[in-house]
């Protein structure tokens, strides 16, 4: 059984202007223990909404969060139910989540389950856990200035594997490291995974790293899932264009000297969302179908989900050698894509006139 | 011989700290060519943006640069505060990291692009707002008109760094300084900023000093790459040889840890074990020894010289990677 399992789930803000605003519309994603899920779609997409909702930071507004096979229920005043401890989260920021005014190790201790014996029971334990993060016992005594940002990734993993978690919800954890830390960092959340059994829901907006960790990844946009499957064959094969322009987007330090791709517009505004698939707009491959119809995720190939409108290969094909589907574009209407296509600037400004 | 719009020689930068003052940029030499896209790499902590900042006169609060830093005929290590304004924005433009900071939230992006227009070229009030029109036409906002009317917070990152970029070229400018510019952007976006800043560089003959980590990102687009550690510059190449032949162990450790595009699924990310020194703690003899799978007894006490290499440069005697 999942350990975390998210159905149907739909998340809406209502903003300022009382205008209803669906970040996250009817996702569904599980993560088994020992798993890594990857999460990935560009900012706006609604994945830190999901992340939110699947700890509890927020009440979905429709669906079911289920947690070790219960009900999460949002956060409220009272305290959290104690099961639901062993559901943690890891923020981006590894500068701001910690407590500048508090030694480290007394911020993991925090998280340390009330039954831990006394208060050298407590430190040993908290000793281990810095080093199960590749730290040193001794780092307990210092503060958080005195730590670089891939070590305060760390230690903010180290307080949320204090409560004995079996599921870490981690949101974009990497994004604000340099290479190297990236890389330390990552490789620990796979060394952890393994050895601790732990599920992971690992989101970023980076395809590439996440191919280096993730076992299974859903690509999200605007709301939705649009394509899941093993990491490795959404990787080689992706399925749905914006999977595709996720992957050619990402540069390629080979020397070559070839520009990345850029995907044309962005994210559209969650509270308008496009009529039909949602990246039609976006999408180099879009026909008549498109604009009309709201493509549903579906079964594709043994292991896979998807929901476009494409015809489909009946092997998984990768992008270079795809022929069929450009052949079947109606070309596109809009004279706007033309021009700035190739550095991705198409829409308008979210203000309209000020 | 010179034709580089820029030239840098024997660049040190120190900046206060609790103990006295640290070095952080420790000899730097680098000349730019116009038209080039030079990159600057390494990680955080390593100087490259310290050693762009020191020639602007950027420094935080008590940072003293020496040196030289020739440009068009002036060391602007040595131009008078009100000599270097009149350089700063005009002659050469500016781009930060983070487009929400940069821009200020409560002024429209018509005033703030008018300003460098009146102040660097005297432009009248109208002039001015043609002129950022254009400004923003060359870095593809989509109906400039109204765009000039808005405030940040109605743009994406991604538009928001393209208003930055616009306000860095509106001095009309003969170099862009970029200090990771993509690296708070969505890969998608990046990939446009990327595009964009090439398309500058081939139509205005922009030189532009790219600084990031990301060593992805500078193999798309950088003619040259210089990488940094602890202060100094301990590799500079083309950006084929730099990143298809590095010969530096940090260069290779750096290529090593960045997730490969085109590398078979599960190859391993190979992270350069340990930390970079932090300024006032830099290691003897090579800055790198400590963290270098290659290291040899006469790196833990000589500092290793930059030496022409055909035409590459590079600060390691034993140089374990030549072909």
């Amino acid at each position: 059984m999942s350990v975390l399992e998210l159905d149907d789930v739909e998340v809406t803000y209502e903003r300022r202007d009382h205008v209803k605003l669906k970040a996250v519309v009817g996702a569904s994603l599980s993560v088994e223990r020992g798993q890594i899920v990857g999460l990935v779609g560009e900012s706006g997409c609604g994945k830190s909404s999901l992340a939110r909702a699947a700890v509890g930071l927020v009440a979905p507004t429709a669906g079911h969060v289920r947690f070790e096979g219960r009900d999460v229920t949002a956060l409220t005043r009272r305290a959290r139910p104690q099961a639901l401890t062993r559901l943690q989260l890891v923020f981006q920021n590894p500068y701001s989540s910690l407590n500048p005014r508090r030694k480290i190790g007394d911020q993991i201790a925090d998280g340390l389950p009330d039954d831990a014996s006394g208060r050298s029971g407590r430190a040993r334990r908290v000793g281990e856990l810095l080093e199960r993060v590749g730290l040193s016992a001794g780092a307990a005594q210092r503060f958080p200035s005195q730590f670089s940002g891939g070590q305060r990734q760390r230690i903010a993993i180290a307080r949320a594997l204090a409560a004995d978690p079996s599921l870490i919800v981690l949101d974009e954890p990497l994004a604000s490291l340099d290479a190297s830390a990236q890389a330390q960092v990552a490789n620990l959340l796979v060394q952890l995974s393994r050895e601790l059994s732990l599920g992971l829901l690992l989101i970023s907006h980076d395809l590439a790293i996440v191919r280096h960790t993730a076992d299974v990844v859903s690509v999200m946009y605007l709301g939705r899932i649009v394509e899941t499957g093993q990491t490795r064959e959404v990787w080689s094969a992706p399925l749905h264009p914006y999977t595709e322009a996720l992957i050619a987007a990402v540069p390629r330090p080979d020397g070559s000297g070839t520009m990345p791709d850029a995907l044309p517009g962005e994210v559209p505004d969650p509270a308008r969302p496009p009529t039909g698939c949602r990246f039609h707009p976006r999408c180099p491959y879009r026909f008549s179908r498109c604009p009309v119809e709201e493509p549903e995720l579906e079964q594709a190939f043994a292991t896979r989900t998807v929901s476009c409108w494409l015809p489909r290969d009946p092997v998984p094909t990768p992008p270079s050698r795809r022929t069929a589907h450009t052949s079947s574009t109606t070309a596109t209407n809009d004279s706007s894509a033309s021009s700035s296509q190739e550095e991705g600037a198409m829409p308008t400004h979210k203000g309209g006139t000020a | 011989m010179s034709t580089a719009l820029l030239e840098v020689e024997g660049l040190r930068v120190r900046l206060p700290a609790r103990d006295g003052p640290v070095t952080v940029v420790d000899g730097v030499d680098y000349a730019v060519e116009p038209a080039e896209v030079f990159g600057v790499a390494g990680e955080s902590g390593s100087g490259k943006t310290m050693s762009v900042l020191a020639l602007l006169g950027l420094l935080p609060p008590g940072g003293a640069a020496d040196g030289h830093a020739l440009f068009a005929g002036r060391d602007l290590l040595r131009l008078r505060r009100s000599e270097l304004r009149a350089v700063c924005g005009k002659e050469i433009g500016i781009v930060f990291q983070d487009p929400m900071t940069s821009l200020h939230p409560m002024l429209s992006i018509g005033q703030q692009l008018g300003e460098p227009l009146r102040i660097h070229l005297g432009l009248s009030r109208s002039a001015a707002r043609r002129q950022a029109a254009e400004l923003l036409e060359a870095v593809r906002i989509p109906d400039p008109e109204s765009a000039l009317r808005a405030f940040p917070h109605q743009f994406s990152g991604g538009m928001r760094q393209r208003v930055a970029i616009a306000i860095a070229l509106a001095g009309n400018p003969s170099l862009l300084i970029a200090d990771e510019p993509t690296t708070a952007l969505d890969v998608t976006v990046q990939a446009g900023i990327i595009r964009l800043l090439d398309r500058l560089r081939r139509e205005r003959g922009l030189s532009v000093i790219l600084i990031t980590h990301d060593l992805g990102v500078m193999s798309s687009i950088a003619d040259r790459i210089a990488v940094f550690y602890a202060g100094r510059v301990v590799e500079l190449a083309d950006r084929e040889s730099l990143v298809t032949e590095p010969r530096h162990p940090y260069t290779r450790a750096l290529l090593d840890s960045l997730p490969h595009p085109e590398a078979p699924a599960d190859t391993p990310l190979v992270p350069i074990h340990g930390m970079p020194p932090a300024a006032g703690a830099v290691p003897t003899g090579c800055a790198f020894h400590p963290r270098c799978a290659f290291a040899v007894a006469s790196c833990t006490t000589e500092v290793p010289p930059l030496v022409r290499e055909g035409d590459r440069l590079l600060a390691c005697p034993v140089d374990p990677l030549r072909a």
